[in-house]
């Protein structure tokens, strides 16, 4: 009953790519709350969700982003550190937030064209992890009074080896996922 | 985990009973105000308008936290916003004056939103976006999205008690170790949450999902008189203020 097929084929079935995209909002949702301690900062699984979306998805990873996204403006703690609401959409982390759309939009239109292959789905990652951090440290310049520097080295370098680890573990688990039968 | 939760609770008030379409025509027109408007005063104004209809509403408590909880982005906005000023222009009441207004329209746009959102529930929600025309799949999936996250959180927290009750030890090693130490509480939470949303597929297949291309609602809003008394009512208020804007020439 559980096969490869259901996430594969998310084109093929509407319920499937439905429940699935929903799943994936929640997952952003819940990662949020679930931190691992790291040197320098915390990491959240949001990101590592963000990623197994666009490996998963593709495309449809933009769905599931937006949804979360609306989540939160509705007034659901799905935010980091259990926040919501608009203000935390136009603060001065909300472009991480917009860079999750953003990247998971570039990413899962990088892994359709690319056709799911290892290379293609490394180029996602990179495209998908690029967006994120990029539109986060625009936006974190912009309410640093356009200090570039500062905002990279408080919203962006920090995170990076954070980053790269769940990445990487992403992959893994995309990669296994037909081993465990789901 | 266990302050997660709706923070939609249902109401009989005035407000609740309004059409979410109207809510959503008042809340863009009063965007406009606080955005179009730097006059510290006329944004106070528009901050104390929605405060009657919070009491109306009887979403009081809810909504001052709702408040409370921007207070870090408020404070944040007040001194950038003071040092960034004072900086350019070198006028300290300057730098008060804009600091000020930038704060309250921040304010003002967070107890607009909240208005909207507090009052309206999430079945109401996805119909009035059905009947907006956006796709019923968008809809249906912001719906489900919102039932999974609880169950998620619920789930997350039985599977790390599950392993720690293993004897898996979250909290323990270096960095890599501890990392690793969350694999365990991953994978499951995965391949459960995977499992379930292909039993919720197939769910939804049997109740015969896509089977019609259209697709009808037993319960429909409808725009009563009370919606458009509403509408005209807002969109006084916006007219009043703009005039303001002309006739005194307050920014």
């Amino acid at each position: 009953m559980f096969n490869l097929a259901f996430i594969m084929r998310t084109k093929g079935s509407r319920s499937r790519r439905v429940a699935t995209s929903a799943l994936f909002a929640a997952l952003t949702a819940a990662g949020a709350w679930i931190s691992i301690p790291f040197f320098p900062v915390p990491l959240t699984l949001q990101t590592f969700f963000i990623y197994l979306a666009v490996l998963i998805l593709g495309r449809y990873a933009f769905l599931s982003q937006a949804i979360y996204i609306g989540m939160g403006l509705v007034g659901l703690p799905v935010f980091a550190r259990g926040m919501s609401g608009y203000g935390v959409l136009v603060g001065p982390t909300g472009g991480f937030i917009i860079g999750f759309l953003v990247g998971s939009l570039v990413g899962g239109v990088v892994i359709d064209v690319g056709g799911r292959s290892n290379f293609a789905a490394i180029a996602s990652l990179l495209a998908c992890a690029v967006c994120v951090f990029g539109m986060g440290w625009v936006w974190l310049s912009c309410w640093l009074d356009w200090n570039f520097s500062l905002a990279l080295w408080a919203g962006v370098l920090p995170f990076l080896p954070g980053d790269a680890l769940k990445a990487g573990l992403a992959l893994v688990v995309w990669k296994k996922l037909p081993y465990w039968g789901v | 985990m266990k302050a997660f939760g709706f923070e939609y609770k249902r109401g009989t008030s005035v407000i609740h009973k309004l059409d979410p379409r109207s809510k959503l025509i008042y809340t863009i027109l009063f965007t406009i105000l606080t955005v179009y408007f730097v006059n510290p005063l006329v944004l106070l104004l528009v901050l104390l308008s929605s405060v009657p209809m919070v009491i109306v509403a009887g979403v009081s408590k809810r909504w001052l936290r709702s408040i409370r909880g921007s207070l870090f982005f408020i404070a944040f906005i007040f001194v950038f916003n003071l040092i960034g000023m004072f900086w350019t222009t070198g006028s300290v009441a300057d730098a008060i004056f804009i600091s000020i207004s930038m704060s309250l329209r921040f304010m003002a746009l967070i107890s607009i939103f909240s208005i909207f959102f507090l009052t309206t529930s999430p079945e109401d929600l996805t119909q009035s976006m059905v009947q907006l025309k956006i796709p019923y799949d968008y809809a249906l999936t912001f719906n489900m999205a919102m039932r999974f996250v609880p169950t998620l959180s619920r789930e997350a927290q039985i599977i790390m008690d599950a392993q720690r009750s293993r004897g898996l030890e979250l909290e323990r090693g270096n960095i890599f170790q501890r990392v690793r130490n969350y694999i365990p509480v991953l994978i499951p939470l995965i391949i459960s949450s995977f499992r379930r949303a292909e039993l919720v597929a197939d769910a939804m297949e049997s109740r015969a999902f896509g089977a019609t291309k259209r697709r009808t609602s037993l319960y429909v809003l409808t725009m009563g008189g009370k919606d458009f008394l509403f509408i005209f009512c807002s969109l006084a208020a916006f007219l009043t203020f703009l005039s303001i804007k002309i006739l005194l020439g307050i920014q």
